[in-house]
């Protein structure tokens, strides 16, 4: 059975040439298992289609969607200009007519091209025309990668902050895969945020059922623990969960909430884990100030406050660019003994 | 020889203090004055200087323990500092070979007697049978109805309690007086208290606990504890603090004493308020700070009280202690509460001299740096609830003085002059006096004398204009 998985996998037909990279132990990469959602759902729905540059041909800049235009044709995965802003245009347009579109960013950062159609256009539509706007846009986010201050961006405040969109930010392959088909079956525009630092780092097991998908706006609790619970999403789970390991050595019980939607927000796991631990570490990769833990402490400290036995604590990296220097980044963004040093200092108030 | 440090006393009504901090440690040496420790009262946290210069050679009450005023907290060896101390070394076991274990106390200062402040109202509560069975059982508790207080002796962040920590012990009833604190600093954390409700930690030193600890601890068996009624929907339930509790004694106990009454005048401040106008900028520029109308008032309230002293009397027993100097205390709004912070001789000053004092004091108290001599010995009181905008304000007398005058907000008002309407700024001065020494014709004889004195009075010289 382990022998053969690739072959079982292109026999079943969805999703069957990602499936195809999937390892021998039927592992997926972040990666793949973003492809092979993209995949499954187009072969479901004669009306999802993909746009962005150089996806087709090409096969995108992180190869998410090497062999798709072989297998769906141009018009099903459309190479565009290199203008984000058209991007957007035509997807808000398409979904407007009732197709089902997914953009791609090349890098998150880029989005910021296309910011008017995406936050006045896209997050307003429904609201001032009751015309749903099912459309989303993908783009891969985040440090870690040395690739400097335009290509390493986490935008997902951005579009917290300004209502009509969802946005989600998975960090294992399973919710990658299982919230991108949530939300290419949502009726609301999604923005989907891939972290790059994890594409090809993390692979695990996914399911294979054609309809598996996770629900958008529900936290998982990833690691159980009793001492202090610590609040991230992305790549910075991970980083969480090794530090939880040597946490752990020393004696303290971290408890792990991965978020994995940021827009809407599941507070109740969150508020649920703090009743529990009465400490919380929230953990985040986009800037400290205003960013998606500056909310996620604002309704700890309102909700929870009773169950509170020290301040809530607040681990970012600052308000600068993100730095192209590999000692830069590496200091800029929380690494394991930031988390392992904050929570001693939370554990020991 | 040695000098010995008492727990001052920080206010009339003030009988005990809690020492925060040693400056010092046993065996360094220290100048007179220099700072020694810091205290925390009712009234004031603040530095208390040494009393002498020399060697400290023993310290009697640790950080973090309250005690009666009186009480002897150190002693200052006068000889000169290392040599004689190192030769006072005993084997005390664990002594630092620095720590001068000196002589019991020389009896060279006489030990002062405990003074009793004059029937502090605050802890004249009637020794129920109860309340002495409670006293007697217990020991030295200081925990009677109040579960929610730490061991003061905890260590120096014991009393910070986290949220959770106060649920919990409301909760369960919870004495926390008898929690260990293992967090930083003694704090009492989430864990501390669980494991105290599991039975898991020794409970602190002090009484036995009850024979089985996972009941609900019944520290209060003795008195009538209030109930501590767990927070309902939309409410919650906060604790008062320690200058709560201060000005709530204080409070009641002054209308427990005095017979107060009341009156007001109407006083035109059109003169005063342009002459503001015209000087506030220089002024500002000048002493880097606004001119208010308080030094105004100030001014022509020192005047009266030296026209009519009576107003600026205290009742003392059977004795009336008249004074022909003005201590102005003004009342200062600070974030938990209320301070009334002195300024001596405040008829010896002019109004810039006036302005200067009450800026400064009311910019202390609120950061909490008056000093202990600084909140007491006032013989006349005003506040100022205007900026808040109340128009007329019926004070509570700050006992032990005899009267108290409020000066509320300056308002535009249409008033017949000459059998004209005119609009003028105004204001309503009341006062609240002590029927016991001052009547109504003395009381109003002084309101008119400020009235007058506001009225006609030129202030431009004074402000230099």
């Amino acid at each position: 059975m382990a022998t053969t998985p690739t072959v079982e996998a292109a026999a079943a037909g969805h999703g069957a040439e990602p499936r195809g990279k999937r390892t021998d132990a039927g592992e997926a990469t972040y990666l793949i298992a973003i492809a092979e959602a993209l995949w499954e759902e187009m072969e479901r729905d004669g009306n999802v289609f993909l746009l962005g540059e150089d996806i087709g041909i090409y096969g995108g800049a992180f190869k998410v969607t090497e062999g798709f235009i072989e297998r769906f044709g141009p018009e099903r995965v459309m190479d565009t200009p290199i203008c984000e802003e058209t991007i957007m245009g035509m997807a808000v347009g398409a979904a407007m007519e009732g197709m089902r579109p997914v953009a791609e960013v090349q890098y998150a950062d880029f989005i910021a091209n296309g910011f008017d159609e995406l936050i006045n256009v896209a997050g307003k539509y429904h609201y001032r025309s009751g015309v749903p706007l099912p459309m989303v846009v993908r783009g891969p986010s985040g440090g870690g990668v040395r690739a400097s201050a335009f290509h390493s961006q986490n935008p997902e405040p951005w579009f917290a902050h300004s209502p009509g969109l969802k946005v989600m930010c998975p960090a294992f392959p399973s919710d990658a895969k299982g919230l991108l088909k949530s939300a290419i079956r949502d009726d609301n525009p999604c923005v989907f945020f891939e972290h790059k630092w994890i594409y090809r780092r993390i692979k695990e097991v996914v399911s294979e059922e054609p309809d598996f998908t996770v629900p958008i706006g529900t936290a998982k609790v990833q690691r159980e623990g009793s001492d202090l619970s610590i609040v991230t999403y992305g790549a910075m789970v991970h980083k969480a969960i090794e530090a939880s390991e040597e946490l752990e050595r020393q004696g303290v019980s971290a408890e792990i909430v991965d978020l994995r939607t940021i827009v809407p927000m599941d507070t109740e796991t969150v508020l649920e884990s703090v009743a529990k631990t009465s400490r919380a570490l929230v953990l985040y990769e986009s800037h400290r100030t205003l960013g998606v833990g500056s909310e996620v402490a604002a309704v700890i400290a309102e909700e929870a406050f009773d169950s509170l036995d020290a301040p809530v604590m607040r681990l970012a990296p600052p308000n600068t660019p993100v730095p192209f220097s590999p000692s830069l980044e590496d200091a800029y963004l929380p690494q394991v003994e930031d988390i392992v040093e904050s929570v001693k200092r939370l554990s020991s108030w | 020889m040695s000098t010995s440090v008492k727990m001052p006393q920080l206010g009339e009504t003030v009988i005990e203090g809690t020492i925060l901090k040693w400056l010092k440690k046993e065996g360094e040496s220290i100048d007179v004055d220099e700072p020694l420790f810091e205290i925390s009262t009712d009234k004031v946290d603040t530095e208390v200087p040494s009393p002498a210069g020399g060697t400290v050679s023993k310290i009697l009450v640790p950080e973090g323990e309250t005690v009666s005023v009186g009480t002897e907290l150190a002693q200052i060896d006068e000889g000169s500092a290392n040599g004689e101390a190192r030769s006072a070394v005993e084997g005390v076991a664990g002594a630092s070979p620095d720590a001068a274990a000196a002589a019991p106390p020389a009896p060279a200062s006489e030990p002062t007697p405990e003074p009793q402040p004059a029937a502090a109202p605050s802890v004249a509560s009637p020794p129920t049978p109860s309340n002495v069975a409670a006293a007697s059982a217990t020991g030295a508790s200081s925990s009677v109805g109040a579960p929610s207080r730490p061991a003061p002796s905890g260590g120096p962040r014991s009393q910070i309690l986290s949220p959770v920590v106060r649920k919990l012990a409301e909760e369960n009833r919870v004495d926390l007086s008898q929690v260990q604190g293992t967090g930083a600093g003694g704090r009492i954390t989430r864990n501390d208290v669980l494991n105290y409700l599991d039975g898991g930690a020794a409970p602190a030193p002090a009484p036995a606990p009850s024979v089985t600890p996972l009941a609900p601890q019944a520290p209060t068996q003795a008195a009538p504890a209030p109930q501590i009624a767990a927070a309902g929907e939309r409410e919650e339930i906060v604790p008062m603090s320690h200058i709560r509790k201060a000005i709530a004694t204080h409070m009641v106990a002054s209308l427990q004493t005095s017979a107060r009454a009341w009156n007001m005048v109407e006083v035109d401040l059109e003169h005063v308020a342009k002459l503001r106008e015209r000087a506030k900028e220089p002024f500002k520029q000048r002493e880097g700070f606004n001119l208010t109308y308080m030094p105004f008032v100030s001014r022509a309230v020192c005047e009266a009280l030296l026209t009519y002293p009576m107003v600026n009397a205290e009742l003392r027993g059977e004795e009336i202690v008249v004074r022909r100097y003005v201590n102005l205390g003004i009342a200062v709004s600070i974030d938990d509460g209320l301070i009334v912070p002195v300024i001596k001789d405040a008829d010896s000053m002019n109004l810039v001299g006036l302005a200067r004092a009450i800026n400064d004091v009311a910019v202390r108290a609120r950061a909490k740096q008056l000093k202990p001599d600084e909140v007491h010995g006032g013989t006349f009181s005003i506040t100022n609830p205007g900026p808040f905008g109340s128009i007329l304000s019926v004070p509570i007398i700050n006992q032990p003085q005899s009267a108290i005058l409020a000066f509320d907000a300056v308002e535009k008002r249409p008033v017949v002059i000459d059998d004209a309407i005119a609009i003028r700024h105004r204001v309503y001065l009341s006062l609240s006096w002590d029927h016991r020494v001052i009547d109504g014709a003395l009381a109003s004889q002084f309101l008119g004398r400020v009235k007058q004195n506001l009225e006609t009075w030129d202030f431009a010289e004074d402000l230099g204009l």
